[in-house]
């Protein structure tokens, strides 16, 4: 390998290769401003500047952009370098910047404020007055201080190469040059969030976090983002837990800083969410405090609430379940929690209850596990990086904003990127895909003419199909057969529940929940479990739902909000978030993540693995669990796909089931000798679509903020959700072709119709809020309903 | 919007893409010709831009913002620039400007009420040697002084035509 030396010492590099780099990776400090790891360089700051010598000339460049070659010679601490250049760029960098670091945000964190109490000078000799800007405000999330910029660029390249965005730049030269947004009120690009983290000093901070701490009073905890199921890896950011002898911050503090997050930043890992969150990952904390929090162990008894403590009411529950039949026990979950309450709820419900009435979502039909033989995506996340081919259902901006970063940059690097969907989504608009809209009676056969191009390789090269795991069964089976027959062909299947693939390989088989409420409304079900769920703001068919649950006798209500169908509760159990108790999480792609405890318990709320082993212990079965390390023995040892994760050292990928090769290696393994051939691949036929005439229809459609279980519930996205006003988007030629008895229907339930050229014909999309408490909508299965 | 405009702008992009070919260079020229047609950047040219070119309307504005020839507001029929550094400063250069001011009633970069004319101060054009220098609609002017400024304002058609293209190499 090629050699440069640096101050005296000789160290290897790569082709390519910048001075910093090397630098970097052997442990000598060049300080930066302008550089980041994840962008490309600019050599804005120049403050990286070190002194180059190749064959006896000597030159001063900047080490971010300059390329290593053999026989260089690198020196970076030589008297010119420390007293010329780096004292230098710091005084010009310092000529306009506002001597306000005792209000500002980023002091403590600051990059500008450290390097200059290590390189720079302690005086000023710029004796004219200082540059001044207008501050504007363009967003909740960020807080801007233009008269603090030192042109780094590091906002505009992250704005435009990896968030996909237009508005934000900056603009203007030498002296006036401002960062900002022109002529625009509001940024909307989903990523905006990152600008303040990567910004080295506090031009801009962040809006949520505004005067609240000191970094140095700041710890923190590592995390999961708990609103989809990538899982993006996260700090939290909590009040520092000082010794008792450090009086004022005791006081008064215990009740109240140590149950409040401070901000949430972001933890690198290349893997899932490449350094950078989406704004609803990053701003989705506040719930944690929502006024609907449970605090308290309740009974409902002729009417009146009564609380109790947590062994009364652990009883009382034993004694009513212990005699039901097991087919008339019910478990209603959105699997929101931890992997290892999922295993002890497993063991209550499929080796105590003998259950099966356990469901998920709307759509519980298994098609993965008929096609795949095991129920997981075999694609993972990082494979969309080299992918050649794109394919994506549905709608990834609302639904899963994070895989977006991902999506941009393939296509900057050539991914051709086709997007399905009933809309123009933003990715389809901005040029970053290709868009086929479709009405959804067409899903089928549209999914079914792309099974056939996947099936006959019309796509060449590595190809990803990204399809959400609520499609309707048969245009998900007929994509993954399609994906088998191709030659390079992978699926990621889109978990549409955070913890479900956790859910799922602890043991449990996902029904479709309106099973479960037709049987509840027939009176066949006498006791349901409602998990960290509220049906009323998930799921569409209100009426239906809530007829069925008056029928249910006794309704067990686990959960931290008190949401709409409590009131059908005779128990209700307080249950910790995310924020609040040890776990580990499986994220779509089957990546075992852990999080950990940053705040102490809400009140008198436990984790959901404690309430299932008090009531596993009630049913006189002892597991001798302590902690959450005795459950994870336990799942180490009784589920394979656990059996290699070590949760003690970083998260890593469960076991995988044996892979399965494309069909066509199968047939050349075999020398084409159908006998030995194995029998499940012989049934795997595309199965034809059915033609469905084409009417009008309402479609319950993802929104970023408004459908997110829990950013719904922070104040900070209220600017973006505009609460009260429920709107049906169409384009012109299905509202005009309207009846006005129609019109009335849809103005009846409070709606405004709003034009939206974007929507494909005859399709009405509503995008439901989930605390929408008139939400009277009688939709059908699907979420959708004719007019 | 302007059709005849429009149309003229789709044109000269024509003939431009013909000679810049290569990735972002054709952005400077196509801005001049912009600026010619409407006196400055408007919107709609630069909207017309930005999907001729491909790119974003923002891109733009943070290219021509770079450039103090660019103007992103709009202007009279007839620009004025007084070069206020250091040669035509110790000429008198103020003087001329307060005279501007003074006859035409506006301020810096605002446009009299007839559309006629706007003024700006800029640095250093290079023509030193003749102190005061300006331009007007990109013709130079030189040896201002208080009185011959008056001249240029009342007869601009002999030092400018109305619409100056600017030739490109």
């Amino acid at each position: 390998m090629p050699k440069i030396v640096i101050d005296k010492k000789e160290y290897e590099f790569k082709d390519g290769e910048t001075i910093l780099e090397v630098a970097w990776r052997n442990n000598i400090f060049i300080p930066v401003f302008c550089y980041h790891p994840k962008m490309p360089y600019v050599a804005a700051c120049r403050i990286c500047n070190v002194e180059v010598r190749i064959s006896n000339s000597t030159r001063i460049m900047p080490a971010c952009a300059t390329l290593c070659q053999e026989n260089m010679e690198i020196i970076t601490n030589s008297n010119v370098i420390k007293n010329d250049i780096q004292k230098g760029v710091l005084e010009l960098l310092l000529l306009n910047h506002p001597l306000d670091c005792p209000t500002c945000d980023a002091g403590g964190e600051c990059d500008l404020q450290e390097l200059t109490l290590r390189f720079g000078s302690d005086r000023s000799r710029y004796e004219f007055p200082k540059r001044e800007f207008e501050r504007k405000n363009f967003s909740p999330f960020l807080d801007l201080y233009p008269n603090r910029c030192i042109e780094c660029d590091r906002c505009s390249r992250f704005f435009h190469l990896i968030g996909g965005g237009t508005e934000w730049g900056t603009y203007n030269r030498g002296w006036y040059e401002v960062f900002g947004v022109w002529k625009k009120e509001i940024i909307e690009n989903e990523f905006s969030g990152n600008m303040w983290e990567i910004c080295p000093l506090g031009a801009i901070n962040d809006g949520s976090y505004k005067f609240k701490a000191r970094p140095w009073e700041i710890e923190s905890i590592e995390s999961i983002a708990p609103d989809d199921s990538i899982g993006s890896n996260i700090y939290v950011d909590i009040r520092k837990k000082y010794p008792k002898s450090r009086g004022p911050f005791e006081i008064g503090g215990r009740r109240t800083n140590l149950f409040k997050v401070y901000r949430i930043t972001s933890r690198d890992n290349p893997k899932v969410n490449d350094y950078w969150l989406s704004d609803r990952e990053r701003y989705s904390y506040s719930w944690i405090n929502a006024n609907n929090r449970i605090a308290y162990p309740t009974i409902k008894e002729n009417g009146t609430y009564r609380s109790v403590n947590w062994e009364y009411i652990l009883d009382a529950i034993y004694s009513d379940i212990k005699d039901v039949n097991s087919e008339e026990v019910a478990l209603i979950t959105s699997a929101r929690s931890s992997n290892e309450s999922a295993y002890l709820s497993k063991i209550l419900f499929k080796e105590i209850l003998f259950t099966e009435n356990v469901g998920f979502s709307e759509i519980g039909e298994d098609a993965i596990e008929e096609v795949f033989g095991y129920s997981i995506s075999n694609a993972t996340i990082s494979d969309i990086d080299d992918a050649k081919n794109i394919i994506i259902f549905g709608d990834i901006k609302n639904s899963f904003p994070i895989l977006g970063i991902r999506l941009i940059r393939s296509s900057r690097n050539g991914a051709n990127i086709f997007v399905y969907n009933y809309y123009k989504e933003r990715y389809i608009l901005e040029n970053w895909a290709k868009g086929i809209i479709f009405h959804p009676y067409e899903i089928e056969k549209v999914a079914y003419e792309l099974s056939l191009k996947v099936k006959n390789n019309e796509f060449r090269g590595k190809t990803v199909l990204i399809l959400p795991d609520n499609l309707p069964y048969r245009v998900l089976r007929n994509l993954l057969i399609a994906s088998i027959y191709h030659d390079n062909a992978k699926v990621l299947i889109l978990r549409t529940k955070p913890n479900k693939q956790g859910f799922i390989d602890v043991g449990f088989k996902d029904k479709s929940i309106y099973e479960i409420i037709e049987k509840a409304n027939l009176g066949k079900i006498k006791v349901l479990f409602l998990w960290h769920t509220d049906l009323l703001l998930e799921y569409p068919n209100r009426s239906e739902i809530e007829s069925a649950l008056s029928k249910i006798p006794i309704v067990i209500y686990i959960s931290p909000f008190a949401d709409y169908s409590i009131k059908y509760a005779k128990y209700i159990l307080p249950e910790t978030t995310i924020f609040e108790e040890d776990g580990s999480r499986t994220n779509t792609e089957g990546r075992v993540q852990i999080h950990k405890q940053a705040l102490l318990n809400y009140e008198d709320s436990m984790p959901s693995w404690w309430i299932f082993k008090g009531l596993i212990k009630r049913f006189g079965i002892s597991l001798k669990i302590d902690s959450i390390e005795d459950i994870r023995k336990l799942m180490k040892k009784e589920i394979y796909y656990y059996s290699e994760v070590d949760f003690d050292k970083r998260p890593r990928y469960r076991n995988y089931p044996p892979f399965i090769p494309s069909i066509r290696k199968l047939i050349k393994y075999y020398e084409y000798d159908l006998a030995k051939y194995p029998m499940r691949y012989k049934n795997l036929k595309l199965i034809e679509p059915e033609a469905k005439e084409v009417k009008p229809l309402v479609i319950l459609s993802p929104h970023i903020y408004k459908s997110s279980y829990y950013a719904s519930r922070c104040e900070i996205f209220y600017s973006y959700i505009k609460p009260y006003i429920r709107t049906i988007e169409a384009n012109s030629k299905t509202i005009a072709s309207l009846s006005i008895d129609e019109k009335f229907k849809l103005e009846d339930e409070e709606f405004s119709i709003v034009v939206n050229e974007n929507v494909v014909d005859n399709v009405l999309i509503y995008r439901p809020l989930f605390f929408d408490s008139k939400i009277n909508l009688y939709l059908n299965k699907y979420g959708s309903r004719e007019i | 919007m302007n059709l005849e405009k429009v149309q003229e702008l789709r044109e000269e992009l024509e003939n431009l893409k013909k000679i810049y070919k290569k990735g972002n260079s054709i952005i400077i020229p196509a801005l001049w010709r912009v600026q010619e047609i409407y006196g400055y950047l408007s919107d709609e040219g630069l909207e017309i831009l930005a999907n001729e070119l491909n790119t974003t309307k923002e891109k733009l504005l943070q290219v021509a913002t770079f450039y103090h020839f660019f103007h992103t507001k709009p202007t009279g029929k007839y620009h004025i620039y007084i070069c206020t550094n250091v040669s035509c400063m110790l000429n008198f250069a103020y003087e001329v400007v307060d005279e501007l001011r003074n006859i035409l009633k506006v301020n810096e970069n605002e446009v009299t009420p007839d559309g006629m004319f706007s003024w700006e101060e800029i640095e250093c054009i290079g023509l030193c040697d003749q102190p005061v220098a300006g331009f007007i609609n990109m013709k130079r002017i030189t040896n201002l002084n208080k009185d011959n400024i008056k001249d240029i304002i009342e007869n601009p058609q002999n030092y400018a035509p109305e619409k100056t293209k600017i030739e490109l190499i």
